[in-house]
């Protein structure tokens, strides 16, 4: 069964700044989040590419600023704790 | 840590059984209960002040939005500042609240400030348009979507503007049953944004019904995207019975009604799907007379846009004519009427030629009555490339699954299946 891992959300990271094309950008559990550009689009496309490794749906309804990945990644999971 | 499996919905990829009025009601109130959209929005009627400002903001939008590769309706701006005038067009506008309550003054001033001083505003932007002219009355249509604007995020002012759309708010836009939104859903490339994100934002959020696909228009990177036909209602509840009690539906064969029955209980249930009842026609059928072009965009612009093909209220042509004169355009779509065999036996006929029976318009309110359930069949023009949807290598499950592996059957790989290709 799969199962939300931090190293899941930074390929999901990964993921999609290499599908804008930015590839050599690199992310890692403490990368702030507010220093790659993101806006709410990309964010959603983290979130599709993590869906779909869990084959479930995932929300954030927390701000961000000033968050991490580390801190991204406890908000999915503290939501879906919040769910069950 | 839980497992996700035991804490979190069934992933939806594409739609969801349409939710009753209360409790879409309900859903969007929740979702909206952070959102301030005084202090980032413009509403249509605040710029309805301004039509001319409101076109020419839009377009100076879109066109930074889509790097200048944007081909609708949106630089004929006297044109456009007419229909805005006459309140055929509502225009949409959000971002940062010091940026909008600046431009929120030049609205209701009248001011008339620079191209370049558009192009510094990193605003976001959402149309509603009166669409009768392709799908007939009672239908609207949301489009032109574009944001600048990286901190405000689209979902709060689009659903809340829905939101007051549907409850009656908007008074110039209240006889629509109906309206459509082909939402982008291409994967993002280094050169090319991706839908992605904006197609779940209409399948969790919005909640808007899929009917299929409409691989319509010629956009960003010389490529036709094979864009969603979904469909938000001003009475789901309305639809819903009209829906669920068809009878006999003409379909060209097993397959096509598979997929017709797979849509109606994706968004009505089993019961649509049960109350349907599967006829095929002939298959030696020929384009038969009575029909008209009813839309083929701007003259400037239709190598960019479809031709839509509708049956005439009186009079007509034979289709094989039209869909000849149609061939410029970046494709041809033909609605045809299920529910009786004089119309859908030209089905046989489309198939026959290239075209691919790709979404259904359901039944709809209408005087005496109801529309007819329409199925719209397309032809993307030959020796374009098109983008399928991002969720084509997605998995999914139940009718989710059925009707991808239709679609995906079609639409795979930049090519179609059947005589076209």
């Amino acid at each position: 069964v799969p199962m939300l891992e931090l190293t899941n959300v930074i390929a999901a990271f990964q993921e999609v700044l290499a599908n804008k094309g930015e590839l050599n950008h690199e992310v890692n559990a403490d990368t702030v989040l507010a220093g790659l550009g993101f806006d709410s689009l990309d964010f959603a496309e983290v979130l599709i590419v993590l869906e779909e490794h869990l084959g479930s749906e995932l929300s954030l309804d927390q701000r961000i600023e000033g968050a991490t990945i580390r801190n991204f990644y406890e908000m999915l999971v503290a939501s879906l704790d919040t769910v069950a | 840590m839980m497992e996700a499996t035991s804490i979190s919905a069934t992933l939806r990829t594409i739609g969801n059984r349409i939710q009753s009025a209360s409790a879409r009601k309900t859903a969007w109130k929740q979702a909206l209960s952070n959102f301030d959209s005084e202090r980032v929005c413009i509403t249509p009627e605040e710029a309805w002040c301004n039509p001319a400002l409101a076109c020419r903001l839009r377009a100076a939008i879109l066109q930074r939005t889509y790097r200048n590769d944007y081909h609708t309706d949106t630089r004929d701006i006297p044109r456009l500042a007419q229909a805005i005038r006459e309140h055929k067009e509502r225009v949409l506008f959000w971002g940062d609240p010091s940026v909008i309550s600046e431009v929120r003054k030049w609205f209701s001033n009248g001011a008339t400030p620079s191209n370049a001083e558009l192009d510094t505003l990193d605003l976001g932007t959402a149309s509603t348009l009166n669409m009768e002219e392709i799908y007939g009355p009672g239908y609207g249509e949301f489009s032109r979507t574009g944001s600048m604007c990286s901190n405000i995020a689209a979902a709060g002012p689009i659903l809340t503007d829905i939101q007051r759309l549907m409850q009656g708010d908007s008074e110039q836009f209240t006889a629509q049953h109906t309206f459509v939104a082909l939402p982008r859903n291409r994967r993002t490339t280094a050169e090319v944004r991706g839908g992605a994100a904006v197609h779940r934002l209409h399948v969790r959020v919005i909640a808007s019904a899929f009917w299929g696909l409409a691989p319509w228009y010629l956009m960003q990177g010389g490529v036709i995207e094979v864009l969603d036909y979904r469909e938000i209602y001003r009475d789901p509840d309305l639809i819903t019975i009209l829906n669920s009690r068809l009878g006999e539906l003409w379909v060209d064969s097993e397959q096509s009604a598979a997929l017709v029955g797979n849509l109606l209980a994706l968004n009505f249930g089993e019961e649509a799907r049960s109350a349907m009842i599967p006829r095929i026609v002939e298959k030696d059928s020929k384009a038969a007379a009575g029909w008209q072009l009813c839309h083929t965009g701007p003259p400037n612009l239709r190598s960019f846009c479809p031709a839509i093909i509708r049956p005439a209220d009186a009079g007509g042509e034979e289709l094989g004519s039209l869909v000849d004169r149609a061939s410029e355009a970046a494709a041809t779509a033909v609605f045809v009427p299920l529910e009786t065999p004089e119309r859908a036996s030209v089905q046989p006929w489309l198939s026959r030629n290239g075209f691919q029976l790709s979404a259904v318009i359901p039944a709809k309110p209408a005087a005496g009555g109801h529309s007819p359930i329409l199925a719209m069949w397309c032809r993307p023009r030959s020796g374009v490339p098109w983008a399928e949807p991002y969720y084509f290598s997605r998995r999914a499950t139940g009718i989710e699954h059925e009707i991808l592996q239709h679609l995906r059957s079609v639409y795979t790989e930049g090519n179609i299946r059947g005589a076209h290709a």
